[in-house]
């Protein structure tokens, strides 16, 4: 599917003389897009698919993009990282969106400046932030160094260390514990730390190893999914995965692989997975976007733009979404095309869509094939300054193998829909 | 992307075998439907929102990119989402008010579709009908 069909497709759909006006909306200007995942990376490419004349630029450190979503088939061995891997060279070209490969350290909002690591500044007329999101270690005593923190690995991010993960969880044999630390929400797919401890219950199953999986969540339930979940742990894997609410980290010692909860005492694990609190990445709070005591940025639900700076949108999961907004993928692909949309028609003198609508899928996996199924939409209540849940969304009433077929679908389709 | 190309041959194997299933379970029903009455549903839902005022052409065209998150590639699908595309408005359009109604099985469908007001059911099954 190269660009020009799609493209030409789009132009096609909007086929009378003043449909294709409205859309392909007048506009020139520079828009910088901070951030390459699935957030920046969308809204980079509609920006271009809605307002070719925009001259936009994406600033992304990394080589290439890895997804998180479906990870967890590589912690099962079943896929590699590469099937999850995205190209920035490739999605520049396609999309005419020049690739600064840095890091955007900060912003001078006068002079509409972006600041970056190597020193380089960027100007812009409209800048929009998707930085995903940070770990907050400074809760985890113990746990402040690198190496420290690599013995405890968080996995929340795919890509090397998704893998490492995989071949140090080959290493458990019987009687050994895996433990799994949920950070107190809102954090990045509040589902897939359950999903998680599934995915290692089927490798021990498969294995024949008898070995335990302790969940210990600061939450006081299961965030997501908690039907599938609850179900999963009590049946397919009674007796081996175990889940403890409530649990709250004191001290951590990577040392000698122990825990100290609040409440539950002192645990040690042979192996640990240890997920910290998280909130907006760094530099959504360099240029001052972030509210909520510093964690997250609240914004304008029909733009994405900030509502403490000026001409800076933010998108994905560092925003403060509202409440049931999941910080999953397909919600920032859908914010971003929100966010898109809304940026062409701002710098074209027009007004943006009043009333957006988001829709989300996300799957988890509870086995090696059976999937369940996540669905949200919502949209926006102007006056609320919310965005609504809408009736229908819901969820699976059973994992099952078609859904996890679907899953696979919906993968090959997000990467397309985000970088093809 | 390659839609099944990048699976992994076991999985590959899998959904080959469930795609045969899925197909029939929840396609094939729908080929004897009489173009009758895709007519009678389509003038029904037209009765329905004939009050709406349209959407306009960015609105739609923003709306209809929340479809290709699923649907992708501007809705030609890869995989095992269908394709919007290569169907007239009537098809479209009879399609999601039977994942609406839950007459058209769905896993994820039903609920997407209840969720969308009438009006853009309508305006979305005309917008992928044009897209080639």
């Amino acid at each position: 599917m190269d660009r020009r069909t799609f493209l030409n497709a789009l132009a096609l759909a909007t086929a009378s003389g003043a449909l294709a006006t409205a859309t392909r909306a007048q506009a020139n200007g520079r828009v910088v897009v901070v951030g390459g995942g699935f957030a920046g990376a969308t809204a980079a490419k509609y920006l271009k698919v809605f307002s070719p004349g925009l001259n936009v630029t994406l600033v992304e450190p990394a080589e290439r993009f890895f997804s998180c979503p479906l990870s967890c088939r590589v912690l099962l061995g079943v896929m590699g990282m590469r099937e999850l891997s995205q190209s920035y060279e490739s999605f520049s070209g396609r999309h005419g969106v020049p690739w600064v490969r840095d890091s955007a350290v900060g912003v001078n909002v006068d002079r509409r400046e972006l600041q970056l690591a190597s020193g380089k500044k960027l100007g812009y007329d409209r800048l929009i932030v998707a930085p995903g999101v940070d770990f907050d270690y400074s809760a985890l005593p113990g746990l402040q160094t690198a190496s420290e923190q690599n013995r405890m690995p968080h996995v929340w991010k795919a890509g090397a260390a998704t893998v490492d993960f995989h071949r140090r969880l080959l290493t458990i044999r019987d009687g050994d514990v895996v433990a799994i630390h949920v950070p107190k929400a809102p954090f990045r797919a509040t589902g897939a730390p359950y999903e998680r401890a599934c995915i290692i219950g089927t490798l021990l199953q498969e294995r024949r190893i008898n070995a335990k999986v302790l969940i210990f969540d600061a939450n006081p339930d299961i965030v997501t999914g908690k039907a599938l979940f609850a179900k999963a742990f009590a049946e397919r894997y009674k007796g081996l995965i175990e889940y403890v609410p409530n649990a709250t980290i004191k001290a951590v010692s990577a040392e000698t692989n122990s825990v100290e909860f609040e409440q539950i005492g002192n645990v040690r694990s042979t192996l640990w997975n240890i997920i910290p609190p998280q909130r907006a990445g760094a530099i959504a709070m360099q240029v001052g976007a972030t509210t909520e005591e510093k964690r997250w940025c609240s914004v304008d639900f029909s733009t994405y733009e900030s509502t403490l700076v000026r001409g800076i949108h933010v998108i994905g999961d560092a925003i403060s979404g509202s409440p049931g907004m999941a910080k999953s993928a397909h919600m920032a692909n859908q914010e971003a095309k929100v966010c898109a949309m809304a940026v062409s028609r701002l710098m074209a003198g027009l007004a943006p869509v009043a009333n957006p609508v988001l829709i989300s899928a996300a799957y988890s996996f509870v086995a090696r094939r059976e999937a369940a199924h996540f669905s949200q939409m919502f949209r926006l209540d102007a006056a609320k300054k919310l965005m609504v849940p809408t009736e229908g969304a819901g969820s699976s009433s059973a994992a099952n193998v078609l859904e996890g077929i679907y899953a696979m679908g919906w993968l090959t389709n997000i990467l397309g829909d985000t970088f093809g | 992307m390659g839609g099944f190309s990048r699976m992994p041959k076991a999985l590959l194997a899998l959904s080959m075998a469930s795609e045969v299933s899925l197909r029939a379970s929840h396609w094939c029903r729908w080929k004897p439907i009489p173009i009758l009455a895709i007519s009678l549903l389509s003038l029904n839902i037209a009765a329905q929102t004939s009050g709406s005022p349209p959407l306009a052409a960015h609105e739609l065209q923003l709306l209809a990119s929340a479809c290709t998150t699923c649907h992708s590639d501007g809705g030609r699908a890869a995989g095992v989402a269908r394709r919007l595309t290569g169907q007239t408005a009537d098809q479209l359009l009879a399609k999601l008010l039977a994942f609406r109604d839950g007459t058209l099985p769905a896993t994820m469908m039903k609920e997407i579709a209840q969720g969308l007001q009438p009006q853009e059911i309508r305006e979305l099954s005309k917008y992928f009908a044009q897209v080639k």
